[in-house]
């Protein structure tokens, strides 16, 4: 894939993402995308631009109400093994109840191809007392907070979405959402997984084809 | 060449060399840690901080197999 074909799919996803937040948990806030020129990377969330390389938090909530919640989106893109295509590198969204990120409630966290042997996809809790992780913990002779623990979510394929994490924000009733939310969500989150079916069909063609012949016969 | 975003939100940053630099020293700077720091949290896959999770997540592709600290 040429870079500029996939700095126009990355434009793309920068501005369906951005559509997505601001259709449904947040207000005017656009999500950009800077080509970094090394190795064809993308950098794509919101407050990007070409001083700025770190996603800045997103204040959840439409119209003048308080901002009670922060999420920060962000994400890095380069071109697919299979050049046709574009893939997701890492990625980020963070759930925090100040603006400067001190105090976050969770992260979900992917990094494609991790080296250091924990989960690509996974989540992260900050939480400074877990009475039971400090229990079997001890009892394991592990010595490692529980807020370092990488918990496992879904593998490559099957991570947790956006949409995920704007549906738990919504249901939570941690934002007033947008009154027609839902239509949104629903319309971006069959697009991502018809992406990602088509993503494991091209990973694993003879399984999806002998599927079809027994979905055929 | 630095394009500014327009009204719609269809939005497209290629910074020069310089500036790209620029914005790599500065998130290292953010993170409150050095280069070098930052590589060996990532490679223990344990961050000190959620600050240096985002500094790397943000530069860390582009100066992971950077040596010159």
């Amino acid at each position: 894939m040429k870079q500029y074909e996939l700095l126009a799919k990355a434009q793309d996803f920068a501005s369906t993402t951005g559509g997505l937040l601001n259709a449904t948990i947040c207000d005017g806030r656009p999500i950009t995308a800077v080509n970094t020129g090394v190795d064809g990377l993308v950098r794509v969330g919101h407050g990007l631009n070409a001083k700025n390389l770190i996603a800045e938090p997103i204040p959840l909530g439409i119209g003048k109400g308080k901002t009670r919640a922060w999420l920060t989106v962000s994400y890095t893109l380069r071109a697919d093994d299979d050049p046709r295509y574009m893939a997701v590198e890492s990625s980020v969204y963070a759930l925090a109840a100040d603006e400067a990120s001190e105090h976050i409630v969770f992260h979900y966290d992917y990094e494609r191809g991790k080296r250091d042997d924990y989960p690509d996809a996974h989540l992260q809790i900050p939480l400074d007392k877990h009475r039971a992780w400090k229990r079997l913990s001890r009892a394991c002779g592990v010595d490692r907070d529980f807020a370092k623990l990488h918990l496992p979510v879904g593998g490559t394929r099957y991570r947790p979405t956006l949409e995920d994490v704007i549906r738990f924000v919504i249901r939570e009733k941690l934002v007033d959402p947008r009154p027609d939310y839902m239509s949104a969500i629903e319309r971006s989150e069959t697009e991502w997984f018809r992406h990602q079916l088509r993503a494991a069909v091209r990973r694993d063609p003879e399984t999806a084809r002998l599927a079809l012949e027994e979905f055929d016969k | 060449m630095t394009l500014a975003p327009d009204r719609e939100a269809n939005l497209v940053y290629s910074p020069t060399a310089v500036e790209l630099a620029s914005a790599i020293d500065s998130a290292i700077e953010r993170s409150g840690f050095s280069r070098t720091e930052l590589r060996d949290q990532a490679l223990s896959g344990r961050f000190e901080s959620f600050r240096a999770r985002m500094a790397w997540d943000a530069v860390g592709p582009m100066i992971a197999r950077d040596s010159n600290d």
